[in-house]
């Protein structure tokens, strides 16, 4: 009861701010306008707020109990870590990878065949010409399909003519440790525009340490490192 | 309703921009969707010049909100592109200094129509036909052929430039005429028509006169306008409102943002004019929805390698459905779901589940298959998944297992699994299933503020009272609903208005005035209700109470809506008694028999037909017919007409009840799951002919959207 009273003193003050309680939503205009304004309220909030970012070092990698990720958005130059949520066997290895905010990023083989949690996602794609040169550390060529999801709830598709080359083995250091790796460019053209994916592929064990991918047009390039296996 | 829309779309939009602010910008030749060009208004809200139409289309679906002012003579104008080939206008028009007639300032209310005959080719440019103001009284009564051609870096300056010439009668053939090509006898302005009407008789009747201009959109800003006008103004002009001076126009104009765009004009040689103008589109949402990714769905052991795990022994304990119901409850709440009903055999499981908060339904039974799978022992296959809205079961989804473990993450993921899903009907209950323990009784209410805004009032065309308002709805057992909801006015001036009704029916609707002047507080709604499937492919609801602002009474209504099919068919009988203006608990003497037939058809692609027949609230008797555009987001634009035994005279102005519909999803503005909606009902003038009893709850809405058609509509969701 007091809630409810604290509620009702709350609104008339604010008059912008509903106060809603249940399991059902109304569909009021009050609750309508209500979730509106508290949803602005949070990310204003977090806005102000942004989280800090750990300064990598080796010995800190190491201390950690996870395989860890890191991305970088090119587009805006944000940074996220992420953990491993599953991993499963799935044509080569499936991994999804999530933020501390169930933001998700997808990787078969290391190669990026989807996001969630992040708005607009690459539903899926056929990643098929960058699997290929992963897996065989080759050359290779043939379509990449991408899904995107739209703001109607359906999925819009984008397919690319691929076209995988190997420029060479190169030594790559990540976080003080080096790794002999291959370097693969996979250029693709649309109908509406070009991307061209970089993959650094560890010689010994196939494993994508390091890599420059196209996430779609809302999200742009990815730069992603494998900080720990 | 419109300006709390917009206040809410500029205050969404500055969320966004907050967002993405920082966004490095750089040369950038990555493949993006093509959006379609976005055509400017002219200031009647139109794709146009000034003055003068052009034949550009908006985008499909694009909703367009313009203001503009020149001369005395204000408009605003809502323009929905309701297909890729036709849209139409709903335009609000304010003269000022007009002084005579019985006006200071003449008000009226205009609808437009246009046709886009050709689309713009390599030879060709677009034609479009169009009818201006066509059923009105008739003060911008205009029709035009118009064609516009788009050159790219003409003659080698930047920019895109659009050459438009075209035919206009009406206004647009009053100055510069060239004959009559079509007939001579039109019809001349009368300031106090009835309207209503369509103008038939008029159309590209009278002279004709040609009228041409230019657009020339220098950069991603920045567009001069220049127009030759064949509109003499001369109800304007003769009444001294304005003079014009001059044939010709010219603008500039800036669009400071995707969505809106700003114009300064010169007009006519004598006047300054200026325009806002706004475009949304319901497939670029103000913030994309954005949902905290799911648990993956863990494949069961290969059956060979893990036999164990495939035993089927745990169904033959009699304990395992309640276990099986313990262990999902708590597991659905988390996603946003609630258990309904649970029936789980060795091979198959049947779960009943409310969904309380995507606005899709296809991304609920993706949530609750997800929570399926990492529940339920590894020999259950076969999922059912039924979407359960207020006691009413929608629909069963059929999902195998398997396809779920081997879909998650192989490409077009959404389809393939759409392509191996069944749907079917659902029947009223679940044979030997188990409930939930704590579904009933639930509580929930909502406190907070609330507009109501009144339009066209020709005294002060937008009147608006704001304050509080309580509400609350509680069900004690399944299917029954007991709601209310309290509002207490703070500010507001709808009271002040002084035009009481002057209606020769019963004021079922009129009396409006009168029901904001009795009183501060006021019982909104206070109703029971029970709602429950006496078939599977049919619903039924019974209400009692105070059922909406004006009436109460008893509501009875029953809905046959197959799961797979376009046409659905309702009944709707009410006995209703006229509240009294206090909108406490005491009634009128007015009491009203009315109720429908209803049949409803979705022709595809998002466009739904709703036609009624029957007896209205006054004791008229008739039909309404309703077309509306949807997308699959919640989105809703449409437009209705009632055509009743009233005569055009009795029902006064406007001759016929009309009107528009626009809903707008709530999470298209914030980016996050929510089942809200904004909706509003926009009538030129409210009379009291053609009026509906508002009863809450009508079955149509609830149930489907959670049919193949809403579903599969919704499939893109299904993963996320």
């Amino acid at each position: 009861m007091r809630t409810f009273f604290k509620c009702v003193a709350l609104a008339a003050i604010l008059l912008g701010v509903a106060c809603t309680g249940g399991t059902e939503g109304t569909d009021s205009q009050s609750a309508s306008l209500g979730e509106v304004a508290k949803v602005a309220i949070a990310q204003r909030k977090a806005e102000r707020t942004p989280a800090q970012l750990p300064s990598l070092t080796r010995p800190l990698l190491n201390s950690l109990g996870a395989p860890s990720l890191e991305i970088i958005a090119a587009k805006n130059g944000r940074t996220a870590y992420l953990i491993p949520l599953a991993e499963r066997a799935d044509d080569g290895t499936v991994v999804i990878w999530r933020t501390a905010a169930m933001g998700q990023v997808i990787l078969r083989d290391g190669v990026l065949i989807g996001t969630k949690g992040l708005g607009r996602d690459l539903a899926s794609a056929d990643a098929t010409p960058a699997l290929t040169a992963v897996r065989g550390l080759s050359d290779s060529s043939g379509q990449r399909v991408m899904y995107f999801r739209n703001d109607v709830n359906g999925i819009n598709q984008m397919s690319f003519a691929c076209e995988v080359r190997n420029l060479g083995p190169e030594t790559i250091e990540i976080v003080g440790q080096k790794f002999p790796t291959i370097h693969l460019q996979e250029d693709c053209s649309a109908a509406s525009g070009q991307i061209s994916n970089h993959y650094w592929i560890d010689r010994r064990d196939i494993t994508v340490w390091k890599s420059r991918q196209w996430a779609g047009p809302e999200h742009g390039y990815f730069d992603i490192r494998l900080l720990k296996k | 309703m419109l300006r709390d829309i917009f206040r809410k779309t500029i205050f969404a939009a500055a969320l966004a921009t907050l967002g993405t602010a920082g966004a490095a910008q750089g040369i950038d030749d990555t493949p993006r969707f093509r959006m379609p060009v976005q055509p400017s208004l002219n200031l009647y809200g139109s794709p146009g010049l000034m003055d003068v139409p052009t034949a550009e289309a908006l985008p499909d679906g694009q909703l367009a909100v313009s203001y503009s002012f020149f001369g005395g003579v204000s408009r605003s104008a809502m323009t929905f592109q309701f297909s890729p080939r036709i849209s139409a206008t709903f335009r609000y028009v304010g003269i000022q200094n007009w002084n005579s007639n019985g006006f200071d300032t003449y008000r009226d209310r205009n609808f437009d129509i246009r046709f886009l005959l050709r689309r713009e080719t390599l030879y060709w440019p677009a034609i479009t036909v169009g009818l201006q103001d066509f059923a009105g009284t008739g003060i911008n009564a205009a029709e035009y052929v118009v064609a516009t051609r788009t050159f790219d870096s003409p003659l080698s300056l930047p920019g895109t430039l659009r050459v438009t010439a075209g035919l206009g009668w009406g206004r647009l053939g009053t100055d510069g005429s060239i004959g009559s090509p079509l007939g001579n006898v039109r019809p001349s302005f009368d300031p106090n028509s009835k309207g209503g009407t369509l103008a038939t008789d008029q159309w590209f009747r009278g002279p004709a006169a040609p009228f041409a201009g230019i657009e020339w959109q220098i950069d991603g800003r920045w567009a001069l306008k220049a127009e030759l006008s064949t509109d003499a103004y001369t109800p304007e002009t003769s009444r001294g409102v304005f003079t014009r001076k001059s044939r010709f126009n010219f603008g500039a104009e800036y669009q400071h943002s995707p969505r809106l765009r700003l114009g300064a004009y010169w007009m006519y040689g004598a006047e300054f004019g200026l325009s806002v103008q706004f475009q949304i589109n319901p497939a670029q949402a103000v913030t994309p929805l954005v949902v905290a990714g799911p648990r993956p769905i863990q494949p069961r052991p290969e059956l060979t390698t893990s036999p164990d795990a495939w035993s089927e022994e745990w169904s033959r304990s009699a304990s395992a459905p309640q276990s099986i119901r313990d262990a999902l409850a708590p597991a659905l709440e988390k996603e946003g779901l609630s258990l309904d009903q649970l029936s789980v055999s060795t091979n198959s499981a049947e779960l009943r589940f409310i969904n309380r908060r995507y606005a899709s339904d296809a991304a609920a039974i993706g949530r609750a298959a997800r929570v399926m799978a990492q529940q339920l022992p590894a020999s259950v296959e076969t999922f059912r998944l039924v979407v359960v809205e207020n006691n009413l079961a929608l629909s069963t989804i059929i999902l195998r297992r398997s396809d779920l473990e081997a879909l998650e993450f192989a490409p077009n993921s959404a389809d393939a699994l759409l392509a191996v899903a069944g749907f079917s009907e659902a029947a009223p209950d679940l044979p030997g299933a188990i409930y939930s323990a704590d579904l009933y009784p639930s509580l929930a209410y909502s406190i907070g503020p609330y507009v109501t805004p009144s339009y066209f009032d020709p005294d002060s065309p937008i009147r608006a009272d704001a304050g509080l308002s309580a509400e609350f709805r509680y069900r004690f057992a399944p299917g029954w609903l007991v709601a209310g909801e309290v509002q207490h006015r703070l500010v507001g001036n709808i009271s002040d208005s002084r035009r009481f009704a002057n209606s020769r029916l019963p004021k079922v609707r009129t009396d409006a005035l009168r029901y904001a002047q009795a009183g501060d507080t006021t019982l909104r709604n206070l109703y029971i209700s029970k709602q429950w499937k006496p078939r599977a492919d049919t619903y039924a609801r019974v209400s009692a109470g105070y059922l909406e602002a004006m009436f109460g009474g008893v509501s009875a209504e029953v809905l046959w809506k197959p799961v797979n099919s376009r046409l659905a068919l309702g009944v709707e009988a009410n006995y209703v008694r006229q509240r009294d203006f206090e909108q406490r608990l005491g009634f009128a003497d007015y009491s009203a028999a009315t109720g429908h037939v209803s049949a409803y058809y979705e022709f595809g692609g998002g466009y739904h037909g709703q036609l009624e027949a029957g007896r209205y609230l006054a004791g008229d008797v008739g039909g309404t017919a309703t077309v509306t555009r949807e997308f699959a987001n919640g989105w809703r634009v449409g437009g209705f007409f009632t055509l009743t035994d009233v005569s055009a005279a009795d029902f006064g102005e406007g001759s016929f009840d009309k009107g528009i519909l626009l809903s707008i999803p709530v999470s298209w503005f914030i980016g996050q799951p929510s089942k809200r909606t904004v909706s509003t009902t926009i009538r030129p003038i409210q009379r009291d002919g053609g009026a509906r009893l508002a009863v809450p709850g009508r079955l149509y809405e609830q149930v489907r959207h959670g049919h193949r058609s809403g579903i599969a509509a919704d499939f893109g969701r299904v993963w996320e």
